[in-house]
């Protein structure tokens, strides 16, 4: 499968504070990306990259094989970005802005986007700056959608909407993606609110890439054993413990499994997507708050890939 | 036509989800040979879920041989699932019903018959999926 | 794309459209009372036909002086205020928030994505923004043009250099690319306006004082007023006269309060008893000829006067040197906000 977008290395920093570091990933065509992480985590930093209003500091990106940046005439028109809290021009007309969108596109299908701004009883004539958060985010999404793009970048498109205009929003996206088998990348600092849309995940954290993968496949293979408080080395060898957390008597873990668990002694649970994107982030932090003494790991290494590591973080009882 | 909805709390992919309520309603018999069964793009407007998601669940009933897509079309149900007939439906019923009964008689409340029924059911299950543990 | 600036800055653009023929109006009706007194005839005389004449008759020259007291050397502050503090203005209004305004708003984050490059964004709106200031700026000139044009001695000549000609839209076209680039550089729309006019002043006013008369080395000349009352080459009205002063014999200038002390003494500027020391009693020739005393007495210092100016023939060539180096300053101001928003802002 072709990638939409791929990174390698790639970093931005601003000032002497590193926004997005060592980033190496792909993302397939044809996915309905979520790209989750605290605020401040580097998803606006990441977006902005891909669709070329940043430069890298360090690293490369490319979209369907080509450098937003050095590119911009292949890759513009190929991308439709919504930025966070979808900028408008408050005083131009839902038309100003077809108009715009016309003017400064050749690919350019005004039908298209008249049909959806209709679909949601949006006024043309009405100025942006009136009309609701919701309207507002949908004639941004009219935008970037008339636009025809292969790949829809969106920033936080849902964090300034009420349910019933996220659920809007969402149904308008995926309507989109349906039709033209567009590749999508939405950032949230909720995967909650992705989670029923989105088919892969990417979790930034603490400026670095904590997880990626195909949502299903990360639902799969992670589980929460409990078991009695005894070593657990012997699991961690085999499968990557992702958090622990211990009472005097109990172990809890959460793991990526790796093949089966024979050991009788563990309970197995299914995990929710969401504890997993916690865990992560939690661990991530961990990692950050450990860098001072020496190289970090790289995104897939447990804690206890690292024996030293391990017998610290034994008696410390982690809690999220 | 059938409704599919989505359960998100449930532990079960959504993909399987969708699956299973095909399948119950080619048990149930709301699905007959030849109906068309929604497209992705209503299951999509509907359920605001992720297009993969429909398309992963209907390409998995079509291997199993139960829909068939025509393009340009839509999908169609090809065979249906008569696993039992009515009538056994009812007799299984019937000694379900008497065992719930003593169930009930042996003091047990509502969360631990289903709690024992899971683990037996569970326990019993023939292993095909992929499974971890 | 005129479009987009047009609905982007329209509330602006049609101020200063209404600013523009203020102006213009204003300029056009101040200079009516000039112009019929100019043409005004009396006695079979006006300071037109005067002037037309190159008559000294008594009449004329009493005319001429009357026309001038009243309206000569465009004396109107308000009319030069606003033409010269025009292209500012529109730097102001038009230039600076061309790029803060979006920066600002954050909608570059929507213009920058569309389908074409920031560079053609950045060109094309430039190209539109000076096409509406041109605009503005020509509406400006024309009466500038008919309100200088009613003082026609001095009206054309270097004393109006800032006012003719090319070089107001040179002034406008710098104008506007410096309010783009401190658009560029603080985005932030006050501030940006506020450094556009500070900067337009901080660059115009040391060029007009110490770049211009260097545009060609100056023509100077050197004579005893005593000897030669009127040297045949000297600056007319419309040569603009840099400097002008007095060398004493071994070439040296003397300043103003010497020369006053020098010449009239403790007894002020009358022939008093302290007067011009050197030469004694005054000469009978000269009788009560008070310049002709003073012309005397720098005679028998050995001084002479030296007058420093640019002839009028060169108006137009230092035109096009100032027009050139405002049109590089704007091209420089487009280079370095090219550079601002494809490179720093990203």
């Amino acid at each position: 499968m072709s990638n939409a977008l791929e990174t390698a290395q790639l970093g931005r920093r601003y000032g002497r504070v590193w926004a997005l570091q060592d980033c190496t990933l792909a993302l397939p065509a044809g996915r309905i990306v979520a790209l989750v992480g605290p605020n401040g985590a580097g998803k606006t930093t990441f977006l902005h990259l891909a669709v070329g209003l940043l430069r890298p500091t360090a690293g490369s990106v490319s979209v369907f094989g080509h450098s937003p940046q050095r590119e911009p005439l292949t890759v513009l028109p190929r991308v439709g970005f919504v930025a966070q809290d979808h900028p408008l021009y408050k005083e131009f007309t839902v038309n100003d802005h077809l108009t715009l969108g016309r003017k400064l596109n050749r690919r350019w299908d005004e039908a298209y986007a008249v049909s959806r701004l209709n679909q949601f009883g949006i006024p043309l004539t009405r100025a942006a700056g009136k009309l609701s958060g919701g309207q507002q985010a949908q004639v941004a999404l009219a935008l970037g959608m008339a636009k025809r793009p292969e790949l829809a970048l969106l920033d936080e498109p849902l964090a300034s909407l009420d349910p019933l205009a996220r659920r809007d929003f969402l149904r308008a996206l995926m309507d989109v993606a349906v039709a033209d088998g567009l590749t999508v990348v939405l950032s949230s600092h909720l995967i909650t609110d992705l989670e029923r849309v989105c088919d892969y995940l990417v979790v930034l954290s603490h400026s670095r890439v904590a997880l990626i993968g195909d949502i299903e496949e990360i639902v799969r293979t992670h589980k929460r054993l409990v078991g009695p408080r005894t070593d657990h080395t012997a699991v961690a060898a085999v499968h990557n413990v992702i958090e622990e957390s211990h009472t005097a008597r109990q172990t809890t873990l959460l793991v990526r499994v790796n093949g089966h668990i024979f050991d009788p002694a563990w309970e197995i649970a299914d995990v929710t997507l969401e504890d997993i994107v916690l865990a992560y982030m939690g661990q991530a932090r961990a990692s950050v708050s450990e860098a001072s003494g020496g190289g970090m790991g790289g995104p897939w290494r447990s804690p206890l890939d690292d024996e030293k590591h391990d017998e610290e973080r034994d008696e410390s009882e982690v809690t999220r | 036509m059938i409704k599919f909805y989505l359960d998100t709390g449930s532990g079960t992919p959504p993909y399987l989800q969708i699956v299973q309520q095909v399948k119950q309603a080619l048990r149930l018999g709301m699905l007959e040979k030849g109906d068309q069964v929604p497209t992705v793009r209503e299951v999509v407007a509907q359920l605001v879920i992720n297009p993969n998601t429909v398309l992963k669940a209907y390409r998995e009933l079509e291997r199993e041989g139960l829909l068939v897509s025509r393009p340009g079309l839509g999908t169609f149900v090809l065979k249906t699932l008569e696993t039992s007939s009515p009538a056994s439906h009812a007799a299984l019923r019937r000694s379900l019903g008497r065992w719930l009964q003593s169930a009930r008689e042996a003091g047990l409340d509502e969360e631990s018959i289903l709690a024992l029924f899971t683990t037996t059911f569970h326990g019993t299950q023939p292993r095909e999926s992929e499974g971890t543990a | 794309m005129i479009w987009l600036v047009w609905r982007r800055h329209r509330l602006g653009i049609l101020a200063l459209t209404l600013l523009a023929l203020a102006l213009a109006v204003y300029l056009v009706i101040g200079s009516w009372p000039a112009r019929a007194a100019y043409y005004q005839v009396t006695n079979g005389q006006s300071p037109a036909s005067c002037y037309a004449s190159q008559s000294t008759s008594t009449l004329c020259t009493q005319l001429t002086a009357q026309w001038r007291d009243t309206y000569d050397d465009p004396g109107d502050v308000l009319g030069w205020l606003g033409i010269l503090i025009a292209p500012a203005v529109l730097g102001m209004f038009l230039g600076a928030p061309l790029v803060a305004d979006e920066l600002e708003s954050g909608t570059q984050r929507l213009a920058w994505t569309q389908g074409v490059t920031r560079r053609r964004w950045l060109l094309t709106l430039i190209a539109s923004e000076a096409i509406v200031a041109l605009l503005l700026a020509g509406v400006v000139q024309v009466a500038v043009w008919y309100w200088l044009g009613s003082y026609p001695p001095d009206g054309n000549g270097f004393g109006a250099f800032d006012m003719m000609g090319m070089a107001p839209l040179a002034y406008v076209a710098f104008a506007l690319m410096l309010g783009l680039a401190m658009g560029a550089l603080v985005r932030r729309v006050v501030p940006a306006m506020l450094l556009t006019l500070v900067g337009y002043l901080a660059v115009r006013i040391p060029i007009v004082l110490y770049a211009r008369p260097h545009y060609l080395p100056p023509l100077t000349l050197t004579w005893d007023p005593y000897v030669t009352p009127n040297p045949r080459i000297q600056p007319g009205s419309q040569d603009w006269v840099v400097s002008g002063g007095w060398l004493d014999s071994t070439g040296k200038p003397i300043g103003r309060g010497d020369f006053f002390a020098r010449v009239f003494g403790a007894g002020g500027p009358r022939p008093g008893p302290n007067y011009c020391t050197p030469m004694g009693q005054p000469d009978a020739n000269i009788g009560t000829d008070f310049n002709g005393w003073n012309t005397l007495c720098t005679h028998n210092y050995g001084w002479h006067y030296q007058t420093v100016w640019q002839p009028a023939d060169r108006f137009w060539l230092f035109q096009g040197i100032e027009c050139a180096l405002f049109l590089a300053l704007a091209v420089a101001l487009v280079a370095l906000t090219l550079w601002l928003v494809r490179r720093v802002l990203a």
